[in-house]
């Protein structure tokens, strides 16, 4: 890697952030709203922030690029063309940014956004890295369906020409550093992980270099775009704001009365606790979402955030990851939040029960009338599944209530994660559930 | 501390990949050989001892490291 680079990542959401340094002063790209990262990276490298810059508007996650610029005192740049409801300095194609040793030059490269900007990073007149963004990321390119579906295909096309522009403009070794790609939605291709890369390597590998005709390009790429997170199309107007940093102070803390009243009212009471706990006693009405890499991805599919939201936690540093979590995706406004054992806060309605079971006891026991559900993916289920199952995918489960079958509802995914979710969604939903706690992974035929 | 035959580095990846990797790699090895899983998704915490334990593998290590999830399988 690149010399005088600090690369963040932040898995949960499948994103990296950049600080590039002189040794005196340094340049962030693309910072993630828990600023606290990326101060800390800047005084370990005893640097000073000069420059913030996005590569574009996010889509899958709440910017820090504001928080972190006001509380270094550092410059905020974004692409020409968008409008923000704060001052920011403008970036231009070709006007080059100079800190120090460093020089940023923007190069526009629409495709994931019609604005988007990669920076071709050079120190002391040296390439030292493309920052690409959204643009050409590690033998895929960023996901160009996020804006409209009117633009899809003009973005796709363009993706193709940028890509190819970026190639053109630092080729051989230098490093690309892009920021999705990493398991984030925003890329367009996500079973696979690949985490470092040069412009040669891109040349051998990326969809965007390889398919030499843009519309044979554009077919492709939009074919292969699997569904993205309900909780993406919220992102770009908050970030359009100037979103202050992940809330310092815990939310509110609620007792037994409080947590039945928003239960009551039809608040999202979220159990954060891991399934096999959640299974075992849980408060009726409350859903249950994993503390885990996914959280921030799987809440923010189901919950639309029209609704209080209220967390459950057995201790306090699992509360606090999932509100680092959860603010990176716009969710800080959380109503209050119980930590504790879940019978601390037990209403009057006591605790329900999941019952839980493995494949065997599924073809064995399961009753006449139970419905096999399977809430994988699309490209999961293609690749096999339980034999009297039916396909909805987990974020769907309550949208798509109509086409379960009456009768219990045996619900199943790759490893119970997802199952879990759909499950208590459909328990609150009035449904009968049964949690198979088992695997299906692609290509399985449990049974 | 066990001899380990092969390393597998899920970083980065979730759910279920590094369930899917873990299979991958561990049909290559031997009986009695060690898998190393790194892992940054917290939820393998989960997964992976429920995936040993359906499927008969033995898991002989379980740690976390500078965020990371380590997991040394054993092979039956």
């Amino acid at each position: 890697m690149t010399d005088g680079l600090v690369v963040l990542d932040t898995p949960s959401l499948g994103d990296r952030s950049y600080l590039l340094t002189d040794g005196e002063v340094g340049v962030v790209i693309d910072p993630q709203r828990d600023i606290e990262r990326m101060v800390r990276a800047a005084e370990e490298a005893s640097v000073r922030i000069t420059h913030v810059l996005e590569t574009h508007v996010h889509n899958d996650y709440v910017t820090g690029g504001l928080a972190l610029a006001r509380e270094v005192g550092a410059s905020y740049g974004i692409p020409d063309g968008e409008t923000m409801a704060f001052d920011h300095e403008v970036v231009r194609d070709g006007a080059a940014l100079v800190s120090g040793r460093l020089r940023v030059v923007p190069v526009h490269t629409p495709g994931h956004t019609p604005t988007h900007m990669s920076y071709m990073a050079m120190r002391d007149d040296e390439v030292v890295g493309l920052f690409t963004g959204g643009s050409m990321l590690y033998a895929a390119v960023g996901r160009t369906d996020l804006i409209s579906e009117a633009m899809t295909r003009t973005l796709s096309l363009q993706q193709h020409a940028s890509v190819r522009r970026l190639a053109e403009l630092a080729d051989g070794p230098v490093q690309v550093l892009p920021t999705h790609g990493f398991g984030s939605h925003c890329s367009s291709g996500t079973a696979d992980i690949i985490h470092d890369g040069t412009v040669a390597d891109e040349r051998t590998r990326n969809p965007a270099m390889l398919t030499e005709d843009p519309e044979t390009f554009a077919d492709e790429l939009i074919a292969g775009l699997g569904p993205y997170p309900a909780y993406y199309a919220r992102m770009d107007p908050t970030n359009r704001k100037g979103p202050s940093a992940v809330p310092a102070e815990l939310p509110p803390q609620l007792d037994a009365n409080d947590v039945s009243a928003h239960l009551d009212k039809g608040s999202t009471v979220v159990d954060l606790r891991v399934r096999t706990a959640y299974a075992a006693g849980h408060l009726p009405g409350s859903i249950n979402v994993e503390l885990r890499n996914d959280l921030p991805t799987y809440l923010g599919w189901v919950y639309d955030a029209t609704t209080p939201l209220v967390l459950l936690a057995p201790n306090e540093r699992d509360l606090r990851e999932a509100q680092v979590l959860l603010a990176r995706i716009g969710l800080d406004d959380v109503a209050g939040v119980a930590i504790g054992p879940v019978e601390d806060v037990t209403g009057p309605s006591g605790l329900n029960v999941t019952r839980r079971v493995r494949w065997a006891e599924v073809n064995d026991d399961r009753p006449d009338d139970a419905v096999v559900l399977d809430t994988r993916d699309q490209h999961e289920w293609d690749s096999g599944h339980h034999s009297a199952a039916i396909h909805i995918p987990f974020h769907d489960v309550l949208v798509r209530r109509e086409e379960i079958p009456d009768g219990p509802v045996w619900v199943y995914c790759a490893t119970g994660n997802r199952a879990a979710v759909a499950a208590s969604l459909l328990a609150r939903d009035g449904r009968e559930v049964v949690l198979i706690d088992d695997f299906c992974l692609p290509g399985d035929v449990p049974g | 501390m066990a001899d380990i035959a092969k390393t597998l580095d899920a970083s980065g990846l979730a759910c279920p990949m590094p369930v899917v990797k873990t299979r991958m790699a561990i049909t290559n090895l031997d009986t009695g050989d060690v898998l190393e899983v790194i892992s940054t998704d917290r939820g393998s915490c989960t997964d992976i001892p429920a995936w040993t334990e359906g499927t008969g593998n033995r898991l002989i290590e379980q740690r976390e490291e500078n965020g990371s999830f380590i997991f040394l399988i054993e092979k039956s």
